[in-house]
C-alpha cells in the first residue's frame, strides 16, 4: 500500500521535474493529444511518415546550428550549402554509373560542404569578422556559386537507389529520419559527454575565461563550424533524396527553421545553452505544428504566423523562468 | 525555508507550462473547428496545390477552382509553399492531403520528378490528381491540362523579333527552370528565335518570380550589354521586373519587352508601350477545367481522362489591348477590368 503511494508519488514529482527541466516536451506531447483527438489520421502510420521524413533535413541541420550557437555564433550559411552540395553530389553521381557514381556523389558533397564549413570556422576564429557576417557572406556566396554550377537548372537524372532510399521506409520510421536519428545521438553524445562538449559550452559562456583556462578556443571555433558544413552537406544529400531532384536553390531558408528549432529547445543566441536533445524536440515541435495544422484544414499562410508567435513565445517563456529561478 | 522558496518556484514554472500548452491548444481547437465542418456529410474535397503563392496567377487559378466547384456543390481547400523553391513542403502538403482522405487533388508541381512519388501514392489511394500548368516526367502520369507553353511562347517570340526586323540580341527573365512550363517557355521562346539568322542569343537570367531580381538581372544586362534589343519576361513577375528595368534606363523606344501572363501593373505597361506583347492565358478557366476533369471522374462519367487538355492562348499587344477579346482575356486575370 505504502510503497504503492510512494511510487507513484515518484512517478509524479518525476513527471513535474520533467515537465519543469522540458517545457517544449511538454508543450510537444500536448500538441500530440489535441492532434490527435482533432484529427485521427493524425497518429496514423502515413502522416507518422509523412512528419517525420519533413523535419529530417531540418533535424541535421539542427545537430550542426546547436554547436555553433552554443559557442555563441551562428551559422547563416546551412540553406546555401543544402542547395550547393545537392547539387555538386547529384551531379557527381551522373560521372560514374551504378553505386560507384552514388559513392563518388556522396563524398563529393560531403567534401563541399566540410570545406565550407572549415572555411566560416577560419574567418570567424582568425579574423574579427563575426560569424553572423562571415555565414552571411558565404551564404550569398554558396547560393551563388550553386546556381553558376548548374546554370539555374536542376538535375533530374539520379540513379534510382538514391529516391528509393529518400521515399522509403522502415516501419513508420522514413530512411532519412533514421540518418538524422543517428547522427543526433552521436552529436548528443559529443556535446554532453566528451571533454570538447564541455569546452564548446566555454568558449560560448566566457570565451576569455576558456582561453585563459588553456581551451583551444580558435580551433574548437573551427571544428564546431565544419562540423555544421559537413551535416549541412548532409542534409543536401538527404534532400536530394527526398525530392528525386537537385535544385540549386531547394535549401533556401532552412537555416532559419534550424535556428527557430534550437532556440525553440532552450539555446540561447548569446552562447553557453542549449542541448541536441532539446534542439530535437524544437525540430519537432515545428513539424507537429505545421503538420498538425495542415491536417485540420489550417492555410499554410497562418501557419507561418504561428511558429512565428511560437519562436517567440518558447524564448519569452524561458527568460521569464529564468528570471523566476534566479 | 528555502525547500519552501523552491516549491513555489516550481509551481510557478509549471503554471507556466500549462498556460503555454493551453495556448497551443486553443490554436488547436481553433483549427480543429474549421476542420470538423470540411469533414461533415458526403460533400467532396477538391484541394488545389500550387507550386508557391508568391504568383497571382495561382490566385485567379484557385478564383476558377472556387467557382466550378461551387457550382457543383464540392468543397475547396488552398495550400501552397510560402517560399516556391521549397519543393520538399510541396512534396508534404500532397502527402497530408492523401491523409485527409480528400476527394481529388489539382497540383502544380513545382519539380516533375519531385512529385511523383507523392501523386502516385495519391492516385493509388484512390485520389484523383490533376496537374495545372506545369506537369510531370512522364507526362502521362497524370491529367495535364494547360496552355501549349511553347508554342505561346513562340508566337510572342514572333512578335518581337518582326517589330526589330529580325536582327539584335535577344535575352530571357525565366522565372524558374525547374517547372516543365518554365522550361517549355524558354525553349519555344529560344526555337522561335532561331528562325530569324539575325537574331541572337545574349542570355538568361531566373527571377525566381521576384519583380526586384527580374529588374536587378534585367538592368544588369542591359547595362552591359548595349545590343540586347528584345527581353523576355517569362512569367508576370518577371515581365514587371523587366518593364520596370526598361522604363528606369529610358530604353522604351530601343527595347522591345515581350511577356507572359499580366496583372494589374502590367496591363498598365502595356499600354502605356514598355511592354509590346504579353501572353495571355486563361488562369480563371484553368481551374475550372480541372474541376471539370474530377467531376466527371467523381460522377463516373469516365474513368480515364483525357491525358492532356490544352488550353487557348491570347497575345495582347500594346496595340490591340482595347479589343472585346482582349477585355476578355484580361478579365481572366482582373475580374473586374473593364478596358
Amino acid at each position: 500500500m505504502n510503497t504503492q503511494v510512494s511510487e507513484r508519488a515518484g512517478f509524479r514529482s518525476g513527471l513535474i521535474a520533467f515537465l519543469n527541466s522540458s517545457l517544449v516536451a511538454a508543450v510537444l506531447i500536448l500538441l500530440v493529444i489535441a492532434f490527435s483527438l482533432a484529427a485521427p489520421a493524425f497518429m496514423s502510420t502515413n502522416n507518422v511518415q509523412t512528419l517525420l521524413a519533413s523535419v529530417a533535413v531540418i533535424a541535421v541541420l539542427s545537430v550542426g546550428q546547436t554547436f555553433v550557437i552554443i559557442t555563441a555564433g551562428i551559422d547563416l550559411s546551412q540553406g546555401a550549402v543544402v542547395g550547393l552540395t545537392g547539387v555538386m553530389g547529384a551531379g557527381a553521381m551522373g560521372l560514374a554509373p551504378g553505386s560507384g557514381g552514388i559513392v563518388l556523389g556522396i563524398v563529393v558533397a560531403l567534401i563541399t560542404g566540410t570545406a565550407v564549413g572549415l572555411l566560416n570556422g577560419v574567418l570567424t576564429a582568425y579574423t574579427r569578422v563575426p560569424a553572423f557576417i562571415v555565414t552571411l557572406g558565404t551564404l550569398s556566396i554558396m547560393g551563388g556559386a550553386a546556381l553558376l554550377v548548374t546554370g539555374g537548372e536542376p538535375i533530374y537524372m539520379l540513379p534510382a537507389a538514391v529516391n528509393s532510399f529518400g521515399t522509403n521506409s522502415v516501419g513508420v520510421f522514413p530512411n532519412i529520419i533514421l540518418v538524422s536519428i543517428v547522427l543526433a545521438v552521436m552529436g548528443h553524445v559529443l556535446l554532453g559527454r566528451t571533454r570538447f562538449g564541455r569546452s564548446v559550452y566555454a568558449i560560448g559562456s566566457n570565451p576569455r575565461a576558456a582561453a585563459l583556462s588553456g581551451l583551444p578556443v580558435r580551433r574548437n571555433i573551427v571544428t564546431v563550424f565544419t562540423l555544421s558544413g559537413f551535416l549541412s552537406a548532409v542534409g543536401g544529400l538527404l534532400l536530394t533524396s527526398y525530392v528525386n531532384s537537385a535544385l540549386p536553390t531547394a535549401g533556401q531558408n532552412y537555416e532559419l527553421d534550424s535556428i527557430a528549432a534550437v532556440v525553440i529547445g532552450g539555446g540561447s543566441l548569446f552562447g553557453g545553452q542549449g542541448t541536441v536533445w532539446s534542439s530535437m524536440l524544437g525540430v519537432l515541435l515545428i513539424g507537429v505544428l505545421n503538420n498538425g495544422t495542415d491536417l485540420v484544414g489550417v492555410s499554410s499562410y497562418s501557419q507561418t504566423i504561428i511558429l512565428g508567435c511560437v519562436v517567440i513565445g518558447a524564448v519569452f517563456v524561458d527568460s521569464f523562468r529564468k528570471r523566476v529561478a534566479v | 525555508m528555502s525547500g519552501d522558496k523552491n516549491d513555489k518556484s516550481k509551481s510557478k514554472i509549471g503554471s507556466q507550462a500549462f498556460c503555454r500548452a493551453g495556448v497551443g491548444l486553443g490554436i488547436v481547437a481553433a483549427a480543429a473547428l474549421s476542420g470538423a465542418a470540411a469533414q461533415a456529410g458526403p460533400q467532396k474535397t477538391i484541394e488545389f496545390i500550387p507550386s508557391s503563392n508568391a504568383t497571382p496567377y495561382f490566385l485567379r487559378e484557385y478564383a476558377g477552382v472556387k467557382a466550378e466547384a461551387k457550382k457543383f456543390g464540392y468543397k475547396t481547400a488552398f495550400q501552397a509553399p510560402s517560399v516556391s523553391v521549397h519543393v520538399g513542403k510541396q512534396i508534404g502538403m500532397v502527402y497530408t492531403a492523401i491523409t485527409r482522405k480528400v476527394d481529388g487533388i489539382i497540383l502544380v508541381p513545382y519539380s516533375p520528378t519531385a512529385l511523383l512519388p507523392p501523386v502516385k501514392k495519391a492516385m493509388a489511394a484512390g485520389i484523383p490528381v490533376v496537374a495545372t500548368d506545369s506537369t510531370l516526367t512522364p507526362m502521362d502520369a497524370v491529367t495535364f491540362t494547360a496552355v501549349p507553353n511553347k508554342k505561346a511562347a513562340g508566337a510572342v517570340a514572333n512578335y518581337a523579333a518582326k517589330m526589330v526586323d529580325g536582327k539584335g540580341e535577344y535575352a530571357i527573365i525565366d522565372y524558374n527552370l525547374s517547372t516543365t512550363s518554365g522550361r517549355a517557355r524558354r525553349d519555344g521562346f529560344k526555337e522561335a528565335m532561331a528562325k530569324y539568322p539575325g537574331m541572337k542569343f545574349a542570355g538568361l537570367r531566373i527571377s525566381h518570380s521576384i519583380p526586384q531580381t527580374a529588374l536587378n538581372e534585367a538592368t544588369a544586362m542591359l547595362e552591359s550589354n548595349p545590343k540586347i534589343n528584345v527581353i523576355f519576361g517569362a512569367n508576370d513577375r518577371s515581365a514587371l521586373g523587366v518593364a520596370e528595368a526598361v522604363k528606369r534606363l529610358h530604353l522604351k523606344n530601343k527595347v522591345v519587352v515581350v511577356g507572359f501572363d499580366a496583372d494589374l501593373g502590367e496591363i498598365n505597361y502595356i499600354k502605356s508601350g514598355y511592354i509590346k506583347a504579353s501572353v495571355l492565358q486563361s488562369p480563371v478557366t484553368m481551374g475550372k477545367t480541372a474541376v471539370d476533369v474530377l467531376h466527371d471522374i467523381f460522377t463516373g462519367k469516365t474513368k480515364t481522362p483525357a491525358k492532356y487538355l490544352p488550353l487557348p492562348f491570347h497575345v495582347v499587344t500594346s496595340k490591340n489591348y482595347n479589343d472585346p477579346k482582349s477585355i476578355d482575356a484580361i478579365q481572366q486575370y482582373i475580374a473586374d477590368y473593364k478596358g
